[in-house]
């Protein structure tokens, strides 16, 4: 009878286990094994991803664990059934939340709650094997009896393990004289780590990064050989020539295990709150109120779209998820938190009366198909973007809702990138860290997988040690454990909510944040038919509530919610390309947009969020777009059927909705069919499966009376642009918050810019950039000042910003609070009185006074500084009851910094400049040097070849139609920002002055371009100025 | 690892020992007590052994290996 391996790790044994999970499960198919155990250390993480993978490779999936029990003993679990994966998970829960984190044990006596599960006795480490080897055979004895009572005969095996470890031959003998002396079925396993023998030397060097230890050092956890691989049939039965029994039953166990997983199961949440009214009932009464506020009154429109919206959902069975989606907004509304719906759900008008999104998708003529069809299995997805300080309020009402054991965090899997696999395997395989940080730190973010390729294409990588024959080895080992998970993390919004307790469904365990986490990331939950919800925290809404806030503050009157859309002054600052800190609009390639793109009405705004994005710039869909809009290129329409399809876009395909009505129009596709044929576009499918929807495209859209020429014609159009489409309901819920945070940025400057810098990190643009920009827009930033200053940085006025003291580095929560109070009691009077009440440490108070924030108690920061080490011994000497209060110490003696020294503390200090960006101190002598600035540069006329210096800032390398590089970057001087382009020929040329060591500032030579308000400079030549 | 005692081994099925020979004695194995595989220091290109602890008919327990990129077997230990 064959084999089949029912003790088996993959990577999501954490670091113990070497082949992915298509790679065993490929494996065991070709050593014609008909089933396959994964039994992952305490998790069942990989277990929706191995169902799947099983299935295609056409094995039996048996969702197992190996789990750790009290005292650190090994034991193996299967799941027979549904049921026996409902207890695994349950087990596994508790002995994740009964014990610290990252150290699960299961009770002994939690083994009785186990229901259907076949328990192997497990590897060396097992309780019995131990006992075994430490000579103890009545106990083991004994001990196996305890778990024959609470396990009983039929699920309890002894486990024979042919690992090829010296004293296996012993144990095994000792387990089957046990297995003999007690009647016990005995099982063969090899304790399989990685598919293939030659993958040994992968899991022997995670075992080194899990154990810290590196490929020199001894460790009793590194293995000693290469056997725990996938073994054919004929292996085992040599290895267990004396157990046949062992082999075979190997082969029972796995019949005996069916699958756990139903397809298409869906647990939703019960939602109600009337007695007698049905959720489907609730859901039409609380949408048609909702359209009665918004429309007022209930025209036929608006009555016909949402019955049949309503029908859809009610008949997929999903109402309750709509409730309990409207159900959090509703909360977040109640208590006054600012939230905005995302995402396609912005496609339905249910959505938008619940008051889930402010998108009038009717309005907008959005499709409500591109969000849900009949014809589409799967849970929807309702994104909401809350105030990210008050997010977790939103989710703690969840919990609250529906009850922590139905709740949970969704985890996400850290995985292995570039970077981290060179440092992590480097240091394994005994590359000292010294030599490994600048290697790793050159590198790009990427896949490691892509290692080879960067450093074969990127010049800052020409130079990396990493082309030397030694690394090697390293980077064949990256690109095998690229993508391998590292840990579990927490999803940035996920949260599932069930009908049943979660423990049923998926182990839950604490996440390092503290929340409880699934452990299944997001995919995996879906498939497990969990209703999940994306509550995500954004910055920007609590930069808009803080704004709105000063504002009115301010004495001024402002209203969010009544901001006019039409708004001219906006429009214009937007069209100068002015947009750092805007929503959306603030990174160099909108920026440039925006330049030429003379956006007048939303939209113009919503065909921004659609056009600045990795497909249509590098689909070449920009230029054509903005040439068709301006009139300089002739719109035209295949058929006129596609004309009011395609009227708003200037017949390009822009939106994904577009390609679903096309397919509708032109081929007769019903919803589901066009959402097909939408997701097989969008998702890069495979080209055989494209030419299978695109012949069925032909095919219906002749029946349809279309020619067939035509069709292909239609169809190839929609190919080429279609892939890059983007959601049109979720560029229209960007777009206006883009451009309210566009006025807010036009008529209240001080006050939206404050708030951009009391909600860091956030946007595109560090502190530094944000000051720079509102000094250019007149409004001075104040130096810090211990008596002036609040935590958070504040306006003062209407042109100016007073920098908070939290900005200044190495300040505590409990000094900021301190010094607030002491504050409140009464100014500081001088440095040692300051020093005294607040009672900041000394490195604090060095930094405080070296940024200026005591500037307004003495001027002399030299001499403040000189005299820190006497106002803190007397300090000490008074706690101690020595001496009596400080005597003012005269100031003076020392000279002060000069003007320069105290810039360069600041901008050390607090990570901004307060008076200008350093380098107009070089001015004169680059004006000398015929060397511009931004300011000078954008005077200047298109063509004109300049020289340039600045900081580098944010060099990036999007994708480009043609896949040739174009690099592009800022330079930051104290006028602003200037753009700067590279084509791929100087790229490799210069490569290592953007993405190397930055030494100092960049020299850039160029040549000037211009489209509509926008200025950029095309690079020629890079040097560090010198 | 000291290889100077080279060994010649004759094998049964599954490769297992049943005779070896120590300068030019040849000797029964009774049983294998034990057999383990080490990959030794791959890092360093060493190469993979198999181990076999054996109870001869002279009544001495020997441990032998056999480096597997040569064939070539070495007694390895001799227990007292």
């Amino acid at each position: 009878m064959d084999f089949v391996s029912l003790h088996s790790h993959s990577p999501f044994s954490f670091l113990d286990g070497a082949s992915r999970i298509e790679e065993l499960v490929n494996r065991a198919a070709e050593l014609d094994m008909p089933a396959l155990a994964i039994t992952d250390h305490d998790n069942l993480c990989g277990a929706v991803k191995f169902y799947k993978g099983a299935r295609k490779a056409g094995i039996k999936p048996i969702q197992g664990v190996e789990i750790t029990m009290e005292g650190g003993f090994h034991l193996t679990l299967l799941a027979r059934s549904p049921r026996a994966y409902a207890s695994l998970c349950s087990l596994l829960t508790r002995s994740h939340l009964d014990n610290p984190r990252g150290e699960p044990a299961a009770a002994f006596t939690g083994l009785k709650e186990l229901k259907e599960v076949i328990v192997l006795s497990g590897c060396r480490q097992g309780e019995i094997n131990q006992l075994i080897l430490q000579g103890q055979y009545k106990k083991a004895c004994r001990r196996a009896r305890e778990y024959l009572g609470i396990l009983g005969r039929e699920n309890f095996y002894i486990e024979l393990q042919g690992g090829c470890l010296p004293g296996d031959s012993f144990i095994n003998r000792r387990l089957y004289q046990l297995a003999q002396d007690l009647d016990i079925e005995m099982v063969a396993s090899n304790n399989v780590h990685y598919a293939c023998h030659q993958d040994f030397i992968i899991h022997d060097l995670l075992t080194c990064i899990r154990t810290l230890t590196r490929v020199q050092d001894i460790h009793p956890r590194r293995p000693l050989n290469g056997e725990n691989y996938l073994k054919p049939t004929p292996e085992m039965k040599k290895l267990f020539a004396g157990y046949p029994k062992a082999v075979e039953n190997t082969r029972r166990i796995a019949e005996e295990c069916q699958r756990v997983f139903e397809d298409n199961q869906v647990h939703l949440p019960a939602y109600s709150e009337r007695k007698g009214e049905t959720s489907g009932q609730m859901l039409k009464r609380l949408v048609f109120e909702g359209a009665r506020r918004r429309y007022g009154r209930i025209n036929g429109r608006v009555r016909e779209r949402l019955d049949r919206e309503i029908e859809v959902i009610e008949k997929l069975g999903f109402a309750d998820y709509f409730l309990v989606v409207a159900d959090v907004a509703r909360y977040a509304r109640s208590r006054g938190i600012r939230y905005a719906g995302r995402g396609s759900a912005a496609d339905s008008l249910v959505v938008y009366c619940l008051y889930i999104s402010e998108v009038d998708s009717l309005a907008r003529g959005l499709l409500f198909e591109r969000f849900m069809s009949p014809e589409r299995k799967g849970l929807p997805d309702i994104d909401i973007d809350f105030e990210s300080a008050y997010r977790d309020e939103v989710i703690d009402y969840v919990y609250q809702r529906y009850g922590e054991e139905r709740v949970a965090r969704v985890a996400t899997y850290n995985t292995f990138q570039a970077r981290s696999a060179v440092r992590e395997l480097g240091k394994a395989l005994g590359v000292s860290e010294a030599e490994l940080d600048p290697i790793a730190k050159r590198l790009p973010h990427t896949h490691a997988d892509k290692l080879r390729q960067v450093l074969s294409t990127l010049p800052e990588l020409k130079n990396s040690p990493l082309q030397e024959e030694r690394f090697q080895l390293l980077l064949e080992l990256s690109e095998k454990i690229a993508g391998f998970p590292r840990f579990l993390g927490t999803h940035l919004g996920g949260v599932v909510i069930s009908d049943v307790p979660l423990l049923t469904l998926t182990p839950l365990q604490k996440s390092a944040l503290g929340p409880i986490i699934t452990q299944f990331d997001k995919d995996d939950v879906e498939e497990l038919g969990l209703a999940k919800l994306d509550l995500l925290p954004l910055r920007t809404l609590g930069v808009i509530s803080d704004a709105a806030r000063y504002i009115k503050e301010s004495g001024q009157v402002f209203d969010y919610g009544t901001i006019p859309l039409d708004d001219q002054a906006s429009y214009e600052m937007i069209n100068q390309g002015d947009t750092i800190g805007v929503f959306q609009l603030e990174s160099p390639a909108q920026r440039a947009l925006q330049s030429h793109f003379n956006a007048r009405h939303m939209e113009d705004m919503v065909a921004s969020m659609a056009l600045i994005r990795p497909g249509p710039i590098k689909g070449n869909m920009v230029e054509p777009y903005i040439a068709r809009r301006q009139g300089q290129e002739e719109v035209s329409y295949l058929h006129p059927r596609l004309k009011p399809i395609l009227e708003k876009t200037y017949g390009v395909v822009l939106f994904q909705e577009q390609v679903i009505e096309i397919a509708t129009a032109i081929a007769g596709f019903n919803p589901g069919e066009a959402d097909r044929l939408r997701r097989v576009m969008t998702n890069a499918r495979s080209e055989k499966v494209m030419q299978e929807i695109g012949a069925e495209f032909i095919e219906k859209a002749q029946k349809n009376g279309i020619d067939g020429d035509l069709a292909r014609e239609i169809f190839a159009c929609i190919r080429g642009y279609a892939s890059y489409g983007f959601c049109e309901a979720h560029a229209a819920a960007f777009a206006t918050t883009s451009f309210k945070t566009a006025y807010m940025l036009k008529h209240y400057p001080a006050e939206y810019y404050t708030a951009i810098l009391n909600n860091q990190p956030m946007g595109f643009y560090p502190p530094y950039i944000i000051c720079s920009e509102a000094r250019r827009r007149g409004i001075a930033i104040l130096g810090p000042d211990v008596n002036a200053s609040e935590s958070n940085f504040k306006t003062e006025g209407k042109k100016a910003i007073r920098v908070g003291l939290k900005q200044v580095r190495g300040i505590s929560r409990n000094e900021l609070r301190h010094i607030a109070e002491e504050r409140s009691r009464g100014v500081f009077k001088s440095p040692q009185e300051f020093m005294e009440r607040s009672r900041v440490n000394r490195d604090v108070m060095e930094n405080l006074i070296k940024c200026g924030a005591l500037d307004s108690l003495c001027p002399n920061r030299r001499q403040m500084l000189v005299e820190v080490p006497l106002w803190m011994e007397k300090l000490q000497k008074q706690d101690r009851g020595e001496q009596p209060l400080f005597e003012n110490h005269p100031g003076g003696q020392v000279d002060d910094f000069k003007d320069w020294e105290k810039e360069a503390w600041e901008r050390e200090i607090l990570g901004l400049d307060l008076n200008s960006h350093f380098m107009a101190r070089m001015r004169a002598e680059l004006s000398r040097r015929h060397i511009y600035s931004s300011k000078e540069v954008k005077n200047l006329p298109a063509g004109k070849m300049v020289q340039i210096a600045g900081t580098l800032f944010r060099p990036h390398r999007p994708p480009t139609r043609s896949g040739k590089i174009v690099v592009f970057f800022s330079l930051v001087d104290e006028f602003g920002l200037i753009d700067v382009s590279l084509f791929e020929d100087l790229y490799m040329q210069y490569g290592d002055f953007i993405f190397g060591e930055q030494r100092a500032p960049l020299l850039v030579k160029g040549r000037i371009q211009r489209r509509g308000n926008g200025v950029s400079i095309m690079a020629q030549k890079i040097s560090f100025l010198g | 690892m000291n290889k100077s005692d080279k060994l010649k081994v004759q094998c049964r099925e599954f490769d297992q020992p049943v005779f070896i020979e120590i300068k030019e004695r040849v000797i029964k194995v009774e049983e294998i007590l034990e057999s383990w595989h080490d990959t030794g220091c791959w890092w360093e290109g060493e190469s993979e052994k198999v181990f076999y602890r054996l109870y001869c008919q002279d009544g001495g327990i020997r441990e032998i290996f056999q480096d597997l990129s040569s064939g070539q077997w070495f007694l390895y230990r001799i227990y007292d």
